[in-house]
């Protein structure tokens, strides 16, 4: 454990990098706030807070009662928004948000979200009987391929309901917001790019090399070391997105299923947004870990600190490259799953393949480079004996 | 002096590998000239570029009155052109008119209607200079908007400069030549200056290859003509306050591009040294410029603070305002201060690294005295 210490506080736990994570972590914080402030922008604290009380009355379990009264709302409003007989003074009472025409904008999103949960089962049975049409004639047209595609569309969308409904513009602003990502791997950067190249760029490398411990022990305990670093900052920033996200718009409804967020309309994945959550995060993870993988590789074959930093950065804008036309390929489209999960034509499954795939070849390629060094290492400590 | 500078260069670009990422740089340029990235949208078939460079070469120039009465004459016979032929087919489709005299009307109209797209296209420019005859010129727009477009900064360049940069540091620093040096008789300042010179000059050459590549480009694949033609005459620039001639834009835009990229150079000598370790200096140097530009693209407010990742945008301070929501134009007198804002902060850097760097030679030369 001491050794884990040691290696930990020779790169990671450096001041320099605590302190960049901190404030990071507080540069992290004013861009959630800004981003959420610019999402709001556009209505006025009033029209804000007769959103949130309006949702109050109708939040839960979908009742005819709840759908009766939007409806009687919206007809209401409508009507004297037609008939032009309205005050244009601010403070009315009676009205939701002090004026009648912004009374009027907000039932009529708030009918909308509604008619979304309560008519979405509707779609998704429209789109499993597409599916099984698409089936038919596909199997009439001999291509397997895409008959097996739509009989399992058509299994996804059957049957699928939303029960109850809740305000989602805060989740869809949750899963959105990615500035946090660009922190995260500002950190892996300053904290795993000189993990292996600072014993060569400090001339202790040989030094390791002959200790009892041995080099492959000191490798194993740097990449794990890494991993678990990856591991603890990505959750720290995520759980501060999710803790400013929360304050901000107060999540409710974290065991509606995820395509009861109007953005995840045609998600392929049957999961409740809580699970999609801890889903997501899973996605990033595995993303992150692929770069903290080539980032280990590349600290493990470079002699100094500017080279392994400048071959990871490097790997960066290829990654943001190959995000462009391929974003299977790249660890960054892994970052924030959205883009993979609101389409059910989207394969996330590829994505996640490629990254275990990438993941254990530069494990290997670890592997390998600390074999022979722990050979050498054998061969002195014998000759020393 | 310019030994100094010499022997910096070589550092950089020889000991410290920096002629991979040139050369790297130098192939991406090549290949975008060569094979045209982006250009796909611009283009248009071979015929329709044709017509248009003849119109623009007829037409182009000031919106005169008189030039708006031939171009709407040219609109009203390509309209009649078509109407034409489409009461041609409507009567052979009717059987009122015979093949012949079908193929008669068609081959009297056709070379009108074949201009149909063409003129679609020019007509929409002549529709947008009409709104400002004095300020706007009919001039091919196609190759001066990809020019001037302002679509953020060019990350390559900003890593090509700091890695650059960073290798020409690193060569003191890690071989640990660094305190030698700053004994010898000219070391103290000296090597610093050097420093400062060799990435500014190596900054003015990026900037200035990769606009000649890019403007290389836009001559390859989009005619460019209208050099004179005020910088209004393009949509993005329809509010602009400068008094610039399209030329003049891209000169005035691309020195600005370059005292950006000399700025940022310059600025991460200064982290570099400050810092003592070339890979940490290198970071700090690309987070303080990347992390603004991440966190403010949405409006475009970090063209507003005083790092040099806006001033390498170059172009979006010269375009007024664009009309974009959210966007709030910058005026002549903000981007000026600005501009020297930057280089304040870059000067005071270079002033913090000057102290800290002559003072840790001063330290060591004291006891060499008193030895002698």
């Amino acid at each position: 454990m001491n050794s884990l210490y040691f290696e930990a506080k020779k790169t990671m736990l450096r001041p320099v990098v605590l302190g960049a994570l901190l404030l990071l972590l507080l540069i992290n914080g004013y861009a959630c706030q800004d981003y959420i402030d610019r999402r709001r922008a556009e209505y006025t604290p009033e029209y804000l807070e007769a959103y949130s009380r309006v949702y109050d009355r109708v939040e839960g379990t979908i009742t005819q009662e709840n759908m009766r009264w939007i409806v009687a709302e919206k007809k209401r409003l409508n009507a004297i928004i037609r008939s032009q007989q309205f005050s244009t003074e601010p403070n009315q009472p009676g009205t939701y948000t002090g004026y009648v025409y912004s009374d009027n904008n907000l039932i009529n999103a708030l009918y909308d979200e509604a008619k979304y949960a309560y008519e979405y089962a509707d779609f998704a049975k429209d789109t499993a009987a597409k599916a099984q049409r698409n089936v038919r004639l596909y199997q009439k047209k001999n291509n397997p391929r895409l008959a097996e595609y739509y009989r399992r569309m058509g299994q996804s969308f059957a049957g699928r309901r939303i029960t109850s409904f809740y305000r989602t513009d805060g989740w869809e602003a949750y899963f959105s917001y990615s500035f946090s990502h660009l922190a995260t791997v500002l950190i892996l950067l300053w904290g795993l790019t000189p993990l292996f190249s600072v014993e060569k760029e400090t001339n202790t490398y040989p030094l390791l090399r002959v200790t009892p411990a041995g080099l492959r022990k000191i490798y194993m305990q740097k990449t794990a070391l890494a991993f678990l670093f990856c591991g603890g900052v990505s959750l720290l920033f995520s759980v501060q997105d999710l803790i400013q996200f929360g304050r901000a718009y107060g999540f409710r409804g974290w065991n509606n299923p995820l395509y009861a967020v109007p953005a995840f309309q045609n998600t392929g994945l049957s999961v409740s947004i809580g699970g999609y959550v801890v889903l997501n995060y899973a996605f990033k993870l595995l993303g992150l870990f692929a770069f903290v993988a080539a980032i280990v590789f590349v600290s493990a074959v470079t002699r100094s600190n500017l080279q392994a930093l400048g071959a990871s950065v490097g790997l960066l804008i290829l990654s943001m490259i190959v995000c462009g036309c391929w974003p299977e390929g790249s660890f960054i489209s892994l970052l924030n799953s959205i883009g993979f999960c609101t389409d059910y034509s989207m394969h996330i499954g590829v994505g996640v393949g490629i990254h275990l795939l990438l993941i254990g070849v530069f494990l290997l390629g670890i592997a390998l480079i600390a074999t022979p060094a722990q050979r050498g290492s054998l061969f002195r400590i014998r000759s020393r004996k | 002096m310019i030994k100094l500078c010499t022997w910096e260069w070589k550092k950089m670009v020889v000991k410290g590998g920096g002629w991979v990422l040139l050369c790297g740089l130098a192939v991406w340029c090549l290949l975008d000239v060569l094979a045209g990235f982006h250009m796909a949208a611009y283009i248009e078939t071979p015929t329709v570029e044709k017509q248009l460079a003849g119109y623009y070469r007829e037409y182009g120039g000031p919106l005169t009155g008189e030039k708006l009465d031939r171009i709407e004459r040219h609109n009203e016979a390509i309209a009649q052109a078509k109407k034409t032929q489409n009461q041609a087919f409507s009567d052979y489709d009717n059987q009122r008119i015979s093949p012949e005299e079908l193929e008669s009307i068609l081959s009297q109209t056709d070379d009108w209607v074949n201009q149909e797209m063409a003129f679609r296209l020019f007509y929409r420019d002549v529709s947008y200079c009409r709104e400002d005859p004095q300020h706007r010129f009919l001039v091919e727009k196609r190759g001066w908007q990809m020019l001037l477009k302002s679509t953020g900064p060019h990350f390559l360049l900003v890593l090509i400069c700091v890695l650059l940069v960073s290798r020409m540091c690193s060569c003191d620093l890690s071989q640990t030549t660094e305190a030698v040096l700053k004994t010898a008789d000219k070391g103290r300042q000296h090597i610093l200056f050097a420093k400062w010179g060799t990435a500014a000059g190596m900054a003015v050459f990026i900037g200035v290859f990769y606009s000649l590549c890019l403007y290389g480009k836009v001559m390859r694949y989009l005619p460019l003509d209208g050099y004179s033609a005020p910088i209004q005459s393009l949509p993005a620039f329809s509010a602009s306050v400068y008094p610039f001639s399209l030329l003049g834009m891209f000169l005035v835009g691309c020195a600005v591009r370059v005292c950006g990229l000399v700025l940022l150079s310059v600025g991460s000598v200064c982290l570099i040294l400050l810092v003592r370790q070339a890979a940490a200096g290198t970071l700090l140097a690309l987070s303080v410029n990347m992390i603004p530009y991440f966190l403010w693209v949405a409006d475009e407010a970090y063209t507003r603070i005083p790092v040099p990742i806006g001033l390498i945008t170059a172009f979006s301070y010269f375009a007024g305002d664009s009309g974009r929501q959210g966007l709030v134009p910058i005026t002549p007198q903000e981007f000026m201060v600005l501009l020297l804002g930057t280089a304040g902060v870059t000067g005071a850097l270079c002033w913090l690294s000057y102290v800290v760097y002559t003072k840790g030679t001063l330290k060591r030369r004291r006891p060499r005295e008193q030895v002698r």
